[in-house]
């Protein structure tokens, strides 16, 4: 009996939760199909969704700063590396407002796919020309170095590395340790990498060059705090990741780790913010998008979480350190930007490991 | 009239169920597929061929078929050892045993990974310990590559053989293996004739799954691979690299792998049927057993157990250290209840938590209306129809989740008529579709399993007794396989709590799951707090468990 009531019970709630599913997912698109698709009317929403690459206590932080200042609700979700490829994939049918976070190459590729609607905020003149696009498709609003660090406990300052040339020597053998290229900043890294070296030794060179740091790198590592934790631990001495994230573990989990000035350059990324086309809260995201890039939020940011601000306004009231600037290195992201997908292919095929893979047969 | 109307039922289901099997499995990934031989408009093959023309892709495709291979075996093995084991050998404590030998099932793959790293890796916890005892100068061993992986998938998925080969199990005649062991049959020859027939559907039916989700595996080599290139993680790198016609191949490669594999091992059952005996008589616990087998085989079997608990204290231990002591300490001491105290201060915590309750149930339930009906009607009568539904719904075990995920994406962000004239991707429904295709194979085998165990004869006597055809259904079949179709139906839904890989690809702001909370926490440096949500999501499920086990006290999953 009891058995029979169980197996009763499980059907019929199993039907009705399967309607119910239905309703739910009809009246959410019906949703959806009601909203005006991309007329502005001078109305505004009550929320706005935002796609990003950013930290969520950095998105909370100014999901409560907006909402506080004009009532409108953020909904935000923290995407990382796979941000631009879900706004691609959402382009018939955007879910999404804004999109907040990834490098200049990433946007400047979206803008050429149609994927962004043009914002005129009121900063805009006040960047610097490159940190925008020059049709106000997207705006930088966010520098985000990525650096050379090591743990100090294992390596002193003359051990260290000094620059990027210098990872392919045979003493940092096994002593190297990154984030796979499923990490933004590291994609990002190795195409102004590939920019660098070709422009002042040829893309042969490039390429060796990258084959000779893969033969020096121990371990790819798919989540950043995994790979923290092998510097922290002593299995490698040196990496390089985003700087604020390098600031995170030095403070917040009290990390032994150095930061090196390279001398040919950190690589500089400008983390950029943009409306999207068709998106379902076009007024809100135009808000939004002036609110968050705005000297106000930046230097916000700058002292809770070590972003650097892309407008001088907000650099005056950041902290100390970002005063000084780090030297960066000089390249060409409009090259980056039509090469990256080739390039990126090229070296996840047949460079990351290539040797340890034909090696172990 | 009652005929008319209930052929005109039948053939309503019909209707919606290959409107769904063909919209959601077979179209996206066809639409995948097409991709793969598509370049600007034009047909053609050159992406493939450039693909398994470098020897660097050959060595990926090499790589994979191992870790499936591997996986098979070293599953195969831990897996039927520790159900014979609980259902021969164990005698106390044998209900919390069984739970607690599902557990692996429940915790979500980046969190075991990260444990198994805290013990086994490089300054893991356990090395160290060997290092020190031993005076090694190098590490023992290296937790990475092949053997690494293996190990992963080898403590996290043997629940699939041993949850079917204990259900199998059930159905053994005992009396005849009474009746063989008093003519002076030996173990070894009972075990193969007797014991082996009985439990090969289960074997083969996990082995075709085990096989699917090794080659598919993304968490492990993703985390762990050092090195170790296979296909999962490939095609998601494919994609990101803007590749979707590189991606596509891969999908094609791995999609023919393992097709070929279910369909080679369902020629073999087929080629190996059985027949069960009328009235089989259930093992009884005598109290009597040769001492030297059963202490070799309890010793195997708390070994066995200390493996698989082992993380889960590793998670339940880490979420009450700081994230400074993870990261730098070999053995964390620096105790704190702050992972806790931020969890349940932010708003972010409780939503993710219904969200996931609400859509594994949703999976559940919308996979148990799809499946029960067919594996039913499969058993009842071999209908061209029925057949074809069944190998719909089996299509799912030769895709890795990801692959799923990326059909769904292809052929859902656009309109679909599939979806009634909508775009889906975005939205909430999609993940909880998402989570029931997955479902699917996983229901369909367990109702199968329950359902070829279950004897045609009685309801042949129902019927003979003057039961109409529904009472007979009602009364008689479903209590009987009613066991079976639980222990999938609770498998698929403490999996699907904590699922990851599917949620990553479809998740949006309305229905973020709790996998997605404790990885971003991974990612922004709070290894202490995702541990600790790692702990919250394990509780839960056992009090999923912990509810349905009291629901039916008789139910012996």
């Amino acid at each position: 009996m009891k058995k029979k009531n169980l197996l009763a019970l499980l059907l019929a709630g199993s039907m009705t939760l399967a309607l119910a599913a239905c309703g739910g997912g009809n009246e959410a698109s019906q949703e959806s199909a009601a909203q005006p698709s991309s007329e502005p009317t001078a109305e505004m929403e009550d929320t706005v969704v935002v796609y990003s690459t950013h930290g969520e206590d950095m998105l909370d932080e100014i999901a409560a700063a907006f909402e506080e200042k004009t009532g409108i609700k953020v909904e935000s979700i923290n995407l990382k590396g796979e941000l631009a490829d879900r706004v691609r994939s959402e382009k018939e049918n955007p879910q999404a407002d804004v999109m907040f976070g990834g490098d200049s190459a990433t946007y400047a590729l979206l803008k050429e796919e149609g994927l962004f609607e043009a914002t005129n905020p009121e900063w805009a003149g006040d960047l610097d020309a490159m940190y925008k696009d020059s049709e106000g498709y997207w705006y930088g609003t966010i520098k985000t170095p990525v650096m050379l660090f090591y743990n100090s406990d294992l390596l002193s300052a003359e051990e260290a590395p000094k620059d990027w040339a210098d990872l392919t020597k045979p003493e940092y053998q096994g002593q190297i340790v990154v984030r796979d290229s499923l990490s933004s900043s590291m994609r990002s890294t190795v195409c102004c990498l590939i920019d660098y070296y070709t422009r002042e030794q040829g893309e042969e060179a490039a390429w060796d060059y990258l084959s000779a740091l893969d033969a020096n790198i121990k371990n790819y590592y798919n989540s950043g705090s995994m790979m923290y934790a092998a510097v922290g631990k002593g299995e490698a001495a040196i990496s390089w990741a985003v700087l604020s994230d390098i600031i995170t573990n030095q403070v917040d989990n009290g990390m032994p780790l150095e930061i090196v000035d390279a001398t040919s350059g950190s690589v500089v990324l400008t983390d950029c913010i943009a409306a999207i086309k068709d998106a379902p809260h076009p007024n809100a995201a135009a808000a939004f998008v002036e609110f968050a890039g705005s000297a106000e939020v930046q230097a916000m940011i700058a002292n809770d979480f070590n972003r650097v601000p892309t407008l001088d306004a907000a650099l005056a009231d950041s902290p100390e350190w970002m005063q000084t600037e780090y030297k960066a290195m000089d390249v060409d992201w409009n090259n980056i930007s039509a090469n990256q997908s080739a390039w990126l292919e090229q070296w996840e095929t047949n460079v990351i490991d290539a040797d340890k893979n034909l090696a172990s047969e | 009239m009652r005929r008319t109307a209930c052929r005109a039922g039948w053939l309503l289901f019909y209707a919606i169920l290959f409107f769904l099997l063909i919209g959601y499995i077979v179209y996206p990934m066809l639409n995948t597929l097409r991709q793969a031989f598509l370049s600007e408009g034009q047909f053609t093959t050159a992406v493939f061929t450039d693909y398994i023309t470098n020897p660097n892709n050959l060595q990926v495709i090499e790589n994979t078929l191992w870790v499936g291979l591997g996986a098979v075996v070293c599953c195969g093995v831990l897996g039927t050892a520790l159900a014979l084991y609980m259902t021969f050998c164990a005698r106390r404590f044998r209900k919390a045993l069984h739970v607690l030998l599902l557990s692996p099932m429940m915790i979500p793959g980046v969190i075991i990974v990260i444990a198994f790293v805290q013990l086994y890796g490089e300054s893991g916890i356990l090395t160290k310990a060997v290092e020190a005892l031993f005076r090694l100068e190098e590490t023992p061993w290296q937790f990475s590559g092949l053997p690494g992986i293996l190990f992963v998938i080898t403590y996290t998925q043997y629940v699939y053989f041993y949850l079917n080969v204990s259900v199998g199990l059930k159905y053994l005649d005992y009396s005849a293996v009474e009746a063989a062991r008093s003519l002076g049959a030996g173990r070894v020859r009972i075990f193969v004739d007797m014991i082996l027939p009985t439990i090969l559907p289960a074997l083969i039916t996990s082995a075709i799954m085990t096989f699917a989700s090794g080659i598919g595996a993304y968490t492990a080599p993703n985390l762990i691979g050092g090195g170790y290139k296979v296909l999962s993680t490939q095609i998601v790198r494919s994609k990101a690299n803007y590749r979707m016609d590189i991606a596509s191949a891969q999908v094609l490669i791995l999609f023919v792998m393992s097709v070929s594999v279910m369909l080679l091992l369902q020629y073999y059952k087929r080629r190996h049927p059985y027949v069960r005996s009328v009235r089989p008589t259930s093992w009884q616990d005598t109290g009597k057993r040769s001492n030297l087998l059963s202490a070799v085989c309890g010793v195997l079997a708390a070994i066995q157990l200390l493996l698989v608990l082992l993380p889960i204290a590793a998670v339940i231990y880490l979420s009450f250290n700081t994230t400074h002591s993870i990261m730098m300490s070999v053995f964390p001491t620096e105790f704190t209840l702050e992972n806790y105290r931020q969890i349940l201060a932010s708003d972010r915590v409780f939503e993710p938590l219904v969200n996931s309750l609400t859509m594994s149930l949703i999976a559940v339930a919308a996979g148990l209306v799809l499946t029960v009906p067919v594996s039913y009607l499969a058993y009842r009568r071999s209908g061209r129809a029925v057949s074809a539904a069944k190998y719909l719904m089996m299509i799912p075990w030769c895709m890795p989740v990801s692959v799923i995920g990326i059909n769904l994406i292809n052929a859902f962000n656009v309109r679909s008529v599939f979806a009634l004239g909508q775009a889906l991707i975005g939205g909430y429904a999609i993940l909880p579709i998402g989570y029931t295709i997955t479902a699917l194979p996983l229901l369909l085998s367990s109702n199968d399993v329950a359902m070829e165990s279950f004897n045609p004869v009685l309801e042949e006597a129902s019927k003979s007794l003057g039961a109409s055809r529904w009472y007979g259904i009602w009364r008689v079949v479903l209590p009987n396989i009613a066991p079976g179709v639980a222990s999938g139906a609770i498998l698929v839904f403490i999996r699907t709590i904590g699922e990851y890989t599917m949620s990553a690809l479809l998740y949006g702001v309305y229905n973020r799951p709790i996998s997605i909370s404790m990885v971003t926490n991974m990612q922004e440096f709070r290894v202490g707090i995702s541990m600790a949500y790692g702990v919250i999501v394990i509780a839960v499920s056992y009090l999923a468990l912990a509810l349905v086990l009291k629901l039916d006290k008789r139910q012996q999953i």
